[in-house]
């Protein structure tokens, strides 16, 4: 079963083009989306993510076509991690609560799944704190919380270890290796391929807007 | 300068002495300018959040037909208004002209293209940052915008003060709508061209001195707004 197929899918951005004939995503695994600067992973990873709509193609989420009226259980079965650091004006513990509270959960589970979270990522010491008072690897541990602690089907991550330290690093490894271990999928994108080849089990390079 | 300092410490006294007459016209410089305010952000700030957030057709030109109209003499809007309200006009019956009302309609047209503009540049540039971010977190079309006001809502404070500083200070339109009437219409705008007119410097001292205080405190609190963001 695949969590996410792209057919056929062209998404232009200013002149720059991706173009992607077939790529799937399987459910349940780690995927990989490797590829230097510049080559179209994140466009990618925003065109599974629902964020952008492409203007040829199909995209599928298990099996189901979501275009051009995405549902919102569609769009929140996806967790995103965007490449850029975007922390709403809120402090730390409400940031990575943000998605829970979005969908409903209750105010004791929201408080532990927040709160379990920022300790797994050694944010509990800066969980009063704001935005502009954390370091940029602490703001982007922050991101990747906020993205990690939602309940969802599909995590896709942009850039993960982006200005994380070693145990930063080895941290959000283990996190992910636990939302694969309660059955969902991750995707994530980096340019680093020795990481990749530890870390997922299907890996897709990307190059120049064309994934293969 | 002799004239200027006794206008001065003359001022001084008459803030402290509590004159009815001085007070009641600052009261009616607040209520109008407050009440202006409000209205004009209630049509202007959904009107920029609008702007802001969708893209169409003619969007920029819109935007510099905005940019157009914050330039816009208050005269002209005080002439075309009186046109409107003065008995013959097509708004004569109602007998708005020489009211607050009137005063209100007016500056209220003055700044809604202000608060207009200066919501969309703001929310423009808080769509631009965070939209996605709220996408990606699940939220719906209510929640991005409820997300996007958050977000904004410093910048949008600012616009709201940007527009009550103009008003209060707004000379043109509070004079040929308002009519200057002694202890109904009279701002503090008013009072001072008047009061200046006929040689009463103290009177116009105090209320400048007022109104110097209120708009560069608003002044402040904007760009103190505009910095925190």
């Amino acid at each position: 079963m695949n969590a996410i197929v792209l057919e056929g899918v062209v998404k232009q951005q200013g002149a720059f083009v991706i173009r992607v004939p077939y790529l799937a995503v399987p459910a349940g695994m780690i995927t990989g989306l490797v590829g230097g600067n510049g080559a179209g992973k994140s466009t990618l990873l925003s065109l599974m993510g629902l964020i952008e709509r492409p203007e040829e193609g199909i995209v599928t989420v298990f099996g189901e076509p979501v275009w051009p009226r995405v549902s919102l259980a569609v769009r929140r079965s996806i967790s995103l991690l965007l490449q850029e650091t975007v922390l709403f004006s809120l402090s730390v513990r409400e940031n990575i609560a943000y998605g829970l509270r979005l969908r409903r959960l209750a105010r004791n589970e929201i408080i532990r799944r927040a709160d379990a979270m920022m300790a797994r990522l050694s944010l509990t010491a800066v969980a009063d704190r704001y935005p502009r008072e954390l370091s940029g690897g602490e703001a982007r541990r922050v991101a990747f919380a906020r993205a990690a602690v939602i309940p969802a089907r599909v995590y896709l991550f942009d850039e993960p270890f982006a200005n994380a330290d070693e145990t930063g690093e080895y941290a959000i490894e283990e996190v992910m290796r636990e939302l694969l271990g309660e059955g969902a999928t991750v995707v994530f994108t980096s340019h680093d391929r020795e990481r990749v080849a530890r870390l997922a089990h299907h890996h897709i390079s990307v190059e120049g807007g064309r994934a293969f | 300068m002799d004239f200027i300092f006794h206008g001065c410490i003359e001022a001084l006294r008459l803030i402290g002495s509590g004159d009815r007459e001085f007070l009641g016209i600052v009261a009616t410089s607040l209520e109008i300018a407050l009440l202006s305010t409000l209205l004009a952000a209630f049509i202007g700030i959904p009107c920029g959040m609008l702007l802001a957030i969708h893209h169409f057709w003619g969007k920029s030109l819109l935007e510099r037909l905005l940019d157009t109209l914050l330039s816009m003499p208050t005269v002209l809007i005080g002439l075309v208004g009186y046109a409107f309200l003065s008995r013959q006009g097509p708004l004569g019956e109602l007998n708005l002209l020489y009211t607050k009302s009137a005063i209100i309609i007016g500056q209220t047209i003055l700044i809604i293209p202000l608060i207009t503009a200066l919501t969309n540049a703001a929310m423009g540039v808080t769509e631009r940052r965070y939209r996605v971010a709220l996408l990606a977190v699940g939220a719906n079309r209510r929640e991005v915008l409820y997300g996007l006001l958050r977000e904004g809502k410093t910048a949008l404070s600012a616009a709201v003060l940007t527009g009550f500083g103009r008003v209060f200070s707004e000379v043109g339109i509070a004079m040929m709508l308002g009519g200057n009437i002694r202890g109904y219409t009279r701002t503090i705008t008013t009072a001072i061209a008047l009061e200046t007119g006929r040689g009463e410097f103290s009177q116009g001292i105090a209320l400048g001195i007022v109104l110097l205080l209120v708009s560069g405190t608003l002044a402040l609190g904007a760009s103190f707004l505009r910095r925190g963001r």
